[in-house]
């Protein structure tokens, strides 16, 4: 609303271009490689394997929910398996 | 006289551009998708402690995805407020950029309406709009708010569906429930990176927001850590954008 009666400064918006992607990385991270905040990806391992299966999904599907579904049921088979 | 004329034609060329009702039906193709990620944010929100009315006021209040699994983690992780709240700027600071990039398909909007459409649009009625502002050079404000109000109250009814259901579960852990949140921002990540195919590049923020956080995370709690995270990388990637 304000922003379309002013110009936004280019060097602000591609700043604000990288956001998105720096904070779902930041985010995902925080997820996977972090414990009780001390760095501890160890604590995460079967977490981090479903991962790859969930980004392939999201890679081939586009789909949000295939995505959760598919990393969900990965945690689930991995945690019946270890 | 001429006014009530001009303002009569104005009239019709509103009506042109779509009614509620339109709004409404074009909305429902994205229904599913609010649907599976409400219900999940509902599930995560009761299990971190939430009660059905704070699931329905925030889903009412903050109607965000990600804001709402990052509220409910940090409050469930006892983080301040603040960190919280900027926590979650940073995460929709994006819409800074929808609003601008759809307001001139809505150029002499009254302050209050522009404010109306502007509050209430997310990611998937933006890209409802954004495809059918490349048919026509204007969107209707009718058709836009049934857009809008069609994803709020499915949203919310999703959300508190999913809380709901939440209450039946007693270890969300044995379910795989916990990874909903990763594996929601991994399905984010994937889709911007699909859509942006900037693959080098944003790879290269995403490694430098996991390097600064894990750096950072040594010396600063989590909710510091994120935001310093997402500002140097954003950094990152803006510099390593120019100096090629």
């Amino acid at each position: 609303m304000i922003f379309s009666k002013l110009r936004i400064p280019d060097l602000m918006i591609r700043w604000l271009d990288h956001v998105p992607v720096a904070v779902m990385g930041a985010l995902l991270a925080q997820e996977l490689l972090i414990t009780d905040g001390r760095v501890n990806p160890g604590a995460h391992t079967l977490e981090l394997i479903a991962a790859v299966p969930a980004f392939l999904t999201a890679f081939l599907t586009k789909s949000l929910f295939a995505t959760v579904i598919v990393g969900i049921l990965t945690v689930v088979g991995l945690r019946m398996l270890f | 006289m001429s006014t009530k004329t001009e303002h009569q034609l104005a009239q019709g060329v509103e009506d042109s551009l779509g009614t509620y009702f339109q709004g409404f039906k074009d909305c429902i193709p994205t229904l599913l998708g609010y649907l599976s990620i409400g219900f999940a944010a509902g599930v995560v929100e009761r299990t971190a402690g939430f009660s059905l009315l704070e699931i329905g006021l925030i889903s009412l209040l903050l109607y965000a995805g990600s804001g709402q699994f990052i509220a409910a983690g940090m409050l469930a992780a006892a983080s301040p407020i603040l960190s919280i709240i900027v926590t979650i700027f940073f995460v929709n600071a994006r819409h800074l950029l929808l609003s601008a990039a759809i307001a001139p398909y809505f150029k002499g909007l009254s302050l209050g309406k522009s404010f109306f459409i502007g509050s209430l649009l997310t990611d998937e009625t933006f890209g409802v709009a954004a495809a059918k502002a490349t048919e026509q050079k204007r969107l209707g404000y009718k058709w836009m708010v049934g857009l809008n109000i069609t994803a709020y109250l499915f949203w919310c009814a999703a959300n508190v569906v999913g809380g709901l259901v939440g209450d039946w579960i007693a270890e969300p852990e044995k379910l795989g429930l916990d990874f909903a949140l990763p594996g929601m921002f991994i399905g984010l990540l994937a889709l911007q990176w699909i859509s942006r195919k900037k693959y080098k590049l944003d790879f290269m923020v995403v490694v430098a927001a996991a390097v600064t956080l894990m750096a950072v995370s040594t010396i600063l709690p989590g909710s510091a850590a994120v935001i310093i995270a997402i500002i140097a990388a954003a950094t990152a990637g803006m510099v390593i954008e120019r100096w090629k």
